[in-house]
């Protein structure tokens, strides 16, 4: 079983390694290698997930990697590298290889007569395989190195259009911003390691909680949580993922919807003990998503490229699942995971399918799609339906087991901003199917809705696959499959004890009532235009402003780094130029100088070196005949 | 009664002569003198030893004579490049032979 | 005592001499206090029995070494005879540096204990040294030959007159007095 999961690890590294060495310049052949790849991970996985429903004892593998025997008092190092199949990974490791094969199918069509057509599949290689290893990883340092892969991968991925001068900086900003958070998350492994001596989850999740320091474990547990914190883009860490839209849309969709984005969350479940062991910390987390969930949903209401507006949707979503875990309940934040990814994979496929058409991002310069992609609108519709949480969708079981838990552990403010955050994300989501899909077409002079036709199948296909998915997949979790089965999702991913999934009316009603109430809102608006959107902003200039402007955190962050960092670098340049040079400059220059006043001595004639030689000699003679220190003269 | 002490005070008296020979003069040759006369005294340093604390074992006196022949040969190279560095220079000033310098 | 007149008086004699050398302005009467100083050296020598190391003292020094110097002299051309051997500019240092070693010197001596033996300074030595040389220093007996041998060979090899003009650098007519010299 271990042996299948590296395989299906390894799988696309080595379609990568194929394509950049051999194949790179046949497109259709690399093409073909990086999706069969990709094709025999998901089988795999799909086989190791079956075997977990079966039998879910997790596998667990490990061998030493590098060792270092303890010397004297110095202690010794022990990091062994391990795969680790239980339920959650082989969940995990089912859902990124399917978004990534359906991902680089679509891509066919949409990265077509693109000249880095070889390169792109290389890289959604790499960038699948890096996902997996960190998936599969049986302790925090392979963790590490893995994640670390994941952020190499995500930044060729983002600059993968490296001569646009955005994509290059929007790289940048995501590596560097990354960077913040993974530091974070390395001090904190490192502690721990000091700490147990060891990086294995096993290990640690038993020894966690018998450690008596409650306040190391929450430093710890903090700075562990950057990690996520950055890969995931919560507040404060969030500005790099709507930048990250500067790369292919279907990029987009694999990277910062369904996978990259959820390694965050991943992770939290996976070192679900660590948080778990400090309330406080898991208040914190709690905290966190729930701002970003209403922070990123309020943003979204005013942007007008299409990407962006999914880009803020998934933070929200983001923030969501941190809102589970950070309320205690790791089942409801992997399942929220799990539609997610199906839902908003399907959302950029659909949004990339319009953008291949239009060649347009701004939603207000398209209109009246409906009838040119009816495919593509459908199944856009179906995504944002399920997205907002509407019965008996996907979607709608993943969020109504979220308020459900944070009602349940008496979160009753994070429980209103969950449903607050509903109905923005329901209403955002409809003002952009109103605008791109519906209403009248935008004249050509404005836009290029004439020349709008349906995307090929292999572009469709994944937009119907996933349409279904997103109906359906929310199914597992609902109390009907418990009816059936005798089990459901929580029962199969959990932490302590299984949750049983069940109805709440006092929930679904009032998430499906604001939901309800932003759809009909955003028809009313964009759809009926009773009141012109343009008004609207006019009457809330401020808020609209602001809003546009992302709350102007990104111009702060610009000011913190202008002012603060470069003030400090300015410092330390000075003191590296005039204390540091200066010490060893001036040490240079005491040598040449005093070497230029002593070489006088030196001055070539034999007789004043036998001068001096002999009036030391004679010096000498006299110290030694004489008692006057210790001669021998009585 | 002449005894050892007064040897080597006369043997310590002509060294300083000749180093003050050796040192302060300006002529090459001149300063070769001072350098034979210190070699000189030595050799009475140890002539004086021998006769005074060893008779029987005449080593002193066997070393003086080493001390000569070297003296010899180091007085026939020495006049040698005196003579090839006049030749080289019109001079056998050692005050003016500072090449050695900086 | 003859022999403390006899001492006393080489010794003045021999000091009298060395000074005068050094002072002297004149490098060829340098040259003849010098073998007069060697000379008394010799006789001061005999006084102390050692025979044949002052016979060597005259025939070496005063025999060959002086008149090596006075070649040396003659060889080399020099403006006027009576100014040509002048003290530099370290006169007075080394006339300290040297009367503070005489000094020192003086106080270990008398400093010193040396336990005498009486001798009889009659005997030959030649004898006696000879088998030294023959027996316990043989070795430095050949060294002392080979090294007298490559001393003759060095200052043939040095004062070779064309050695000069083979080391000098080739250089345009009349460019300087020491191409001319040489």
């Amino acid at each position: 079983m271990s042996t299948l999961a590296i395989i299906l690890t390894v799988a696309p590294l080595a379609a990568y390694a194929v394509i950049v060495f051999f194949t790179s310049r046949w497109k259709a052949l690399s093409a073909g290698i990086a999706i069969a790849a990709t094709g025999t991970s998901l089988a795999l996985s799909i086989w190791l997930l079956l075997g977990m429903i079966g039998d879910p004892t997790p596998v667990h593998v490990s061998m030493s990697w590098l060792s270092i025997p303890h010397l004297g008092g110095i202690r010794g190092l022990d990091i062994s590298m391990g795969v680790l199949v239980d339920p959650l990974s082989s969940l995990m490791m089912t859902i990124v290889s399917f978004v990534a094969f359906l991902v680089m199918v679509y891509s066919l069509g949409y990265m077509k007569g693109d000249e880095g057509f070889s390169r792109y599949f290389a890289y959604l290689g790499l960038f699948t395989f890096s996902m997996l290893g960190l998936v599969i990883a049986d302790n925090y340092f392979q963790t590490f190195v893995f994640w670390e892969l994941v952020g190499l991968s995500s930044y060729l991925l983002i600059g993968f259009w490296r001569l646009k001068d955005s994509a290059a900086e929007a790289s940048k900003k995501a590596f560097v911003t990354n960077r913040w958070g993974d530091f974070g998350f390395l001090v904190g492994i490192l502690l721990l390691f000091t700490i147990f001596g060891t990086f294995d989850f096993a290990v640690l999740a038993k020894e966690i909680p018998a450690y008596e320091h409650l306040g190391l474990i929450a430093l710890i547990a903090v700075l562990v949580f950057t990690g996520p914190m950055g890969k995931s883009a919560q507040v404060p860490f969030h500005v790099w993922l709507p930048d990250a839209m500067e790369g292919p849309t279907p990029v987009s969709a694999l990277i910062h919807a369904a996978t990259m984005v959820a390694a965050g969350v991943y992770l939290v479940a996976r070192g679900f003990v660590l948080f778990q062991s400090v309330p406080q910390v898991m208040e914190l987390i709690a905290w966190i998503g729930g701002f970003t969930a209403i922070f990123a949903a309020l943003i979204a209401l005013v942007q007008r490229d299409i990407k962006r507006i999914l880009a803020y949707s998934t933070l929200s979503q983001l923030g969501y699942m941190f809102l589970a875990l950070g309320a205690g309940s790791m089942s409801a934040g992997m399942f929220h995971l799990t539609t997610h990814a199906f839902f908003k994979a399907l959302l950029f496929l659909g949004a990339g399918s319009v953008i291949h058409a239009l060649h347009e991002q701004d939603i207000f310069r398209m209109g009246g799609l409906s009838k040119k992609m009816p495919v593509t609108t459908w199944t856009f519709v179906i995504g944002s339906l399920s997205l907002a949480g509407l019965f008996p969708l996907a979607g709608f079981w993943s969020k109504d087991e979220i308020l459900l838990v944070a009602l349940r552990e008496g979160q009753t403010a994070l429980f209103v901003i969950g449903l607050v955050t509903a109905f923005l994300t329901a209403f955002y989501m409809f003002r952009l199917i109103f605008t791109v899909f519906f209403g009248e077409p935008v004249p050509a002079e404005h836009g290029h809705g004439h020349q709008a036709h349906e995307s090929p199948v292999s572009m469709t296909g994944p937009l119907v696959l996933l349409a279904l998915l997103s109906v359906v997949a929310g199914l597992v979790g609902s109390p009907w499959w418990q009816a059936w089965f005798g089990s459901s999702f929580g029962s199969f991913i959990f932490f302590g004890e299984p949750e049983a999934p069940h109805l709440d009316l006092a929930v679904a009603l009032p998430a499906t009532i604001v939901a309800v109430l932003g759809i009909g809102i955003a028809w009313l608006v964009y759809g009926k235009k009773l009141v012109r959107h343009e008004a609207l902003a006019e009457r809330f200039r401020p808020l609209h402003t602001l809003l546009l402007n992302k709350f102007y955190i990104d111009e702060f962050y610009a000011l913190v780094f202008k002012w603060v960092m470069m003030l400090g670098g300015r410092v330390f340049d000075w003191f590296d130029h005039r204390v540091i040079d200066g010490t060893f400059d001036g040490l240079g220059s005491a040598t040449r100088t005093s070497g230029g006043k002593l070489r006088l001595l030196q001055t070539g004639r034999l007789q004043s070196y036998a001068l001096v030689l002999f009036g030391a000699v004679a010096v000498a003679v006299v110290l030694v005949s004489t008692n006057l220190i210790g001669g021998f003269a009585k | 009664m002449i005894g050892l002490t007064h040897y080597l005070i006369l043997a310590a008296l002509l060294f300083s002569i000749g180093l003050l020979g050796a040192i302060a003069k300006r002529n090459a040759i001149s300063v070769f003198m001072g350098i034979e006369l210190m070699l000189n005294s030595v050799n009475i340093n140890f002539v004086a030893f021998n006769h005074f604390l060893h008779p029987q074992f005449l080593a002193g006196q066997a070393f003086a004579i080493f001390v000569i022949v070297v003296a010899a040969a180091e007085v026939s190279v020495g006049l040698a490049i005196i003579l090839a560095l006049y030749r080289r220079r019109a001079n056998t000033g050692v005050d003016e032979l500072d090449l050695l310098k900086w | 005592m003859l022999g403390v007149i006899f001492f006393y008086f080489f010794a003045a004699l021999a000091v009298v001499a060395a000074v005068a050398m050094v002072v002297t302005r004149n490098l060829v009467h340098a040259a003849l206090f010098m073998a007069g100083t060697f000379l008394l050296i010799a006789f001061l020598y005999i006084l102390m029995g050692a025979d044949y190391v002052g016979a060597v003292q005259i025939l070496v020094y005063v025999g060959a070494i002086s008149i090596l110097f006075v070649f040396g002299i003659m060889l080399t051309k020099r403006d006027r005879i009576e100014d040509s051997n002048r003290f530099n500019r370290y006169g007075v240092a080394a006339t300290i540096v040297a009367v503070l070693l005489f000094a020192g010197i003086v106080l270990a001596v008398l400093g010193a204990a040396f336990r005498t033996v009486p001798s009889d300074a009659s005997t030959s030595t030649i004898q006696t040294i000879a088998n030294l040389f023959l027996n316990e220093y043989v070795l430095a007996f050949e060294f002392a030959g080979i090294l007298l041998l490559a001393a003759l060979v060095g200052a043939i090899v040095i004062g070779q007159t064309h050695l000069g003009k083979a080391r000098a650098k080739p250089r345009a007519p009349g460019a300087g007095i020491e191409g001319g010299k040489a």
